[in-house]
């Protein structure tokens, strides 16, 4: 039997192109300083940060350019844990993590803990559970893999259409987000960046498959890191002369919960199975920072975090990436890198909320309404802040915040200079990008693999099969684009895509790993009933006929999910003894993927496995 | 390569280990907000302790479960002969 060895795959010289691209990047930026310096215009400047940013990466995307199935559908399986791990951090953060939640922290405080150790618990749980079993099965999409798992293709087609709204949802409120972020470095109009973000996003997804969204995905990593860190770095170092933000924050969190204390607030308290996030536009601060369930219910918090955690492992772009790897312990490195950087991100994310918090509740609240501090007017005509005090003394329930500028407005509230507040929109848009370019990947590719080429009786030819690969990341493209224009909140569509992932495609994904007699009717079943309950309920919650949120859809339809899979699975005929050779071969890491030897036995000649 | 009667074994050790790298960790996960708000009375290195628990701790412990995941994890394989490179 053939041998994965996967020393012999990873380019060593990748640590020193990814060092080149981040001292480009370093340089650009710098240069863009010495501009700004000598009278270059705070426009040109947020247009010549978008300009960097997409072409740089862009470069590195077009230069993925293949024509080879493997290098297409799992980048040629030779991503070497960190890069691997660097490029997931960013695919599964994007922008809803790195310009939304600072915003959710900003304004609904520690209740915003439901998304950050969901988001970390996600990752732990698909770096234990379901990654490294998938890249030893090793087929290309999600769907394919529950199709070969369970030898059916109406499980396979199933599966595709609920994997493709999950992604379809996420990568337009990714792409809205992009787009939002573009207009306000460039102020171009939103429509016509959302068709020249989807262009490129699109066209290099048609050009590189996964190999060129993971490497894109690694630059856009480097660019996000940097635009985060930079901020938060300087700014702890002006208050409090270390420059570790992620230490340094929380006693600024503590002083001001001080100066909270003397605010007369509204008594809020959320029930119990209640999650509501702040929308997108202004919104007061109207409630003290180190309160607790006044926005998410004592039942939604332990309940969502595990929703959000289950969807995030059960996410298909998380499982296509998860193949890029050499091998089985490359992927448990990579998940452990990815978990690593999400946790540092995530910290430093909530000090750039944290930094900004204080400044507000230092140097705007009690102040005279016609005496704002110069930056809190500049957020003020920009958009992003708004005080609804004019002239009396400003209570912090009178301070407004959007959402999504939250980080953008720190550089400001600091006195930075304008290129370091574009590098903050840059890294919101790198975010954004390289998880819209993984989302628009996975779809196009479980619209081509699964639903386009699925149901063919055999496997079409390596070449046609990446032409069909182009196609479906087109199809793909131009769809999101569509959805793009009517999401109206970024924040709920991503979180609708992880509802379905989680309510939906969990269950039956963990239990397919599992228990080994899981039987193909179990699986449809529990496809059927966990996708039929999620969506009956989120579509209740949105039209206000029930009292829960729409994150607790999967709360309910998760379990339903479980527990109809098992009860068919104990009453339906055993499994095949080819299914148990899958599985059992499946969980021990050595020797070569079940799904590349079904490819190979199946392009020489023998005949496809009942399906 | 692993042979027939050892993958049983192989598979039990590694389902156990899920278990203990997932149980504590969850359980944490889960118990911890209930008292955050309480726990933000007392503070640690200057940051409200509960504030401290859920985020700096929390993150912290996630990035070394998963890394001893994946120690313990290469060790079951070696001691079954499951390894890929064997």
């Amino acid at each position: 039997m053939a041998t994965i060895r996967r020393s012999r795959f990873v380019n060593p010289r990748l640590g020193i192109f990814f060092s080149i691209f981040t001292s480009v990047f370093v340089a650009a930026v710098c240069g863009l300083m010495i501009g700004e310096l000598m009278g270059l215009g705070s426009r040109m400047v947020g247009g010549l940060m978008f300009g960097v940013t997409v072409l740089f990466v862009g470069l590195i995307g077009a230069a993925s350019t293949n024509n080879s199935e493997a290098d297409f559908y799992v980048g040629g399986r030779r991503s070497p844990s960190f890069f691997a791990g660097l490029s997931l951090t960013i695919a599964i953060l994007g922008g809803i993590g790195t310009v939304a939640i600072p915003g959710i922290v900003l304004r609904q405080g520690m209740d915003a803990f439901v998304l950050v150790l969901g988001w970390i618990s996600g990752l732990v749980l698909a770096a234990v559970v379901i990654a490294p079993f998938l890249r030893k099965f090793g087929a290309f999409t999600l769907p394919g893999y529950l199709g070969l798992r369970f030898q059916s293709r109406t499980i396979r087609a199933l599966s595709a259409v609920i994997a493709a709204a999950a992604c379809l949802l996420i990568a337009a409120a990714e792409l809205k987000l992009a787009a939002q972020i573009g207009t306000l470095m460039t102020g171009q109009p939103m429509i016509g960046l959302l068709v020249i973000l989807t262009l490129f996003a699109g066209g290099l997804g048609v050009l590189g498959g996964v190999r060129g969204a993971s490497w894109m995905g690694a630059a856009f990593a480097i660019v996000a890191t940097l635009a985060i860190c930079v901020p938060a770095t300087i700014v702890s170092l002006m208050i409090s002369n270390l420059p570790l933000p992620q230490m340094t924050h929380g006693a600024l969190f503590r002083a001001s919960a001080w100066l909270e204390r003397g605010q007369v607030l509204p008594e809020k308290s959320a029930r119990l199975f209640e999650a509501s996030f702040s929308g997108t536009g202004l919104m007061p601060l109207d409630t003290r920072f180190l309160d607790m369930y006044h926005a998410v219910g004592y039942g939604a918090m332990p309940f969502g975090i595990l929703v959000i955690a289950s969807g995030i492992a059960a996410l298909p772009m998380l499982v296509q990436r998860a193949g890029t790897t050499p091998g089985v312990y490359d992927v448990r490195k990579a998940f452990g890198w990815a978990v690593l950087i999400t946790g540092f991100l995530l910290l430093t994310i909530m000090s750039l909320a944290g930094f900004m918090r204080g400044y507000i509740v230092q140097q705007v609240v009690g102040v005279a309404g016609d005496q704002l501090p110069l930056w809190f007017q500049s957020l003020e005509q920009s958009g992003a802040m708004a005080t609804s005090s004019k002239t009396r003394t400003v209570a912090l329930g009178d301070i407004m915040v959007q959402r999504d500028s939250v980080v953008f407005a720190l550089p400001v509230a600091a006195g930075m200079m304008e290129t370091l507040v574009r590098l903050a929109q840059a890294g919101g848009l790198a975010a954004a990008l390289a998880a819209m370019c993984a989302h628009i990947v996975a779809l196009g590719t479980i619209i081509a693999d699964d639903l386009i080429a699925g149901f063919r009786a055999h496997s079409i030819a390596p070449q046609k099969r990446v032409a069909v690969g182009r196609i479906g990341i087109g199809i793909g493209a131009v769809s999101v684009a569509g959805l793009a224009t009517v999401v109206q909140d970024p924040l709920t569509a991503a979180l609708a895509g992880i509802t379905i992932a989680a309510g939906a495609l969990f269950p039956v994904l963990a239990l397919s790993i599992i228990w080994k007699r899981l039987t193909r009717a179990g699986a449809f079943a529990g496809l059927v009933a966990g996708l039929a309950t999620t969506v009956a309920l989120m579509t209740l919650s949105s039209l206000g006929q029930i009292t829960m949120s729409g994150l607790m859809a999967a709360a309910v339809g998760g379990p339903v999910s479980f527990l109809i899979a098992g009860a068919v699975t104990r009453i339906s005929a055993h499994p095949s003894r080819t299914i148990l050779e899958y599985v059992r071969d499946m969980r021990v890491p050595g020797g070569e993927a079940v799904y590349d030897r079904v490819l190979r036995q199946e392009r020489r000649g023998k005949p496809p496995a009942e399906m | 390569m692993i042979d027939w009667q050892e993958r049983k074994i192989y598979w039990r050790d590694t389902k156990w280990q899920m278990v203990a790298t997932l149980v504590p960790y969850f359980i944490a996960i889960l118990a911890l907000p209930i008292y955050g708000e309480v726990l933000n009375g007392k503070s640690v290195f200057g940051i409200p302790l509960g504030y401290f628990l859920l985020g700096h701790a929390i993150l912290t412990v996630a990035a070394v479960v998963v890394a001893g995941f994946v120690n313990r994890q290469d060790a079951i394989d070696d001691w079954h002969g499951a390894k890929e490179d064997t």
